[in-house]
């Protein structure tokens, strides 16, 4: 089952010392995490999952608070972007290890974002990626193969 | 008039998409959106849902499954018409469950841009304080440009 706690916040905040709403989710209990991981690996053969399952940080929490907490709303995401900036790379070709990649979805979520390990040298642009899917474990994947929205991506880079 | 879930819901593909979901808009998204959520939605009368919400909320969780049912139950609610709903999502918030807070107020923002309150302009998802149009007015950057 899940364990439920207190609602756990940490301090972390953007370059220009803004304060990042975050939160670190409830622990998952040891059953849980064996059914969520047979869960997503029945379905993902392809996806190489590097870790187990925890609740305790999110997507965005694995690219932008290093691990430590969960960061869930697009609004937040949209603020590091800016205020830690991030530099929005058009064109695919010019992406390289360790460029961050976004998921938008057509309501205008930030749904996903992941760290770039390697993009292809020829078309089509479908990075390998580093990421973490919910309360699923982190996965090594190709970007187009995940729950998430391929069709509305965008890169960035931090230059200086 | 009983409730029989499994009969109606595609657990399996909610399962996923339930674990795999970043954010709340995420969840609502894709369970508003999925085809048997509706098809729940459709089946069975607001009091029902709301009574089987309330029968397996107050018991002790102890599968996926059931969890998932309980956004599913929540999300079906929130397709039907505003008046039927309206004070119990309004009450979500007293829960324990995660994102429910969050669930309610993406109801209330599709329902406040919504002027007739009807099923299908509810449909659309609208984000508090966030759009398309201002998300990305970055500097665009490439190694060409340098």
């Amino acid at each position: 089952m899940l364990i439920k706690r207190k609602k756990s916040k940490i301090i972390t905040q953007t370059r220009k010392k803004k304060r990042i709403p975050n939160y670190q989710g409830c622990t998952l209990s040891t059953m849980y995490k064996r059914q969520l991981h047979l869960l997503i690996t029945r379905k993902y053969r392809n996806a190489r999952f590097r870790s187990a399952p925890t609740n305790v940080y999110n997507c965005h929490g694995l690219v932008f608070a290093s691990r430590r907490t969960g960061i869930h709303k697009p609004e937040v995401v949209k603020k590091i972007i800016d205020e830690d900036e991030y530099k929005l790379i058009r064109n695919p070709e010019y992406v390289k290890p360790g460029d961050i990649i976004l998921y938008h979805s057509a309501s205008g979520d930030i749904e996903h974002s992941g760290i770039i390990i390697e993009m292809p040298k020829t078309p089509p642009w479908v990075p390998l990626i580093w990421s973490k899917w919910g309360m699923y474990g982190e996965a090594v994947h190709r970007a187009n193969h995940c729950e998430y929205n391929f069709a509305n991506v965008m890169y960035y880079r931090i230059i200086e | 008039m009983k409730v029989d879930l499994d009969k109606v819901l595609n657990l399996e593909e909610l399962k996923i998409k339930f674990f795999a979901a970043n954010t709340p808009f995420y969840l609502y998204e894709h369970f508003s959106k999925n085809a048997s959520v509706m098809q729940l939605s459709l089946n069975y009368t607001s009091e029902i849902l709301i009574k089987y919400f309330k029968n397996i909320a107050r018991k002790k969780i102890d599968d996926l499954e059931t969890l998932v049912k309980i956004y599913a139950v929540v999300i079906a609610l929130t397709l039907k018409e505003y008046s039927e709903v309206f004070s119990f999502i309004k009450s979500l918030g007293s829960y324990r469950f995660r994102w429910f807070n969050e669930i309610k107020e993406i109801f209330m923002s599709q329902s406040s841009t919504s002027q007739f309150h009807d099923k299908t302009s509810r449909k659309i998802i609208v984000l508090p304080s966030y759009s398309n149009e201002t998300a990305y007015d970055i500097t665009a950057f490439d190694s060409k440009d340098k």
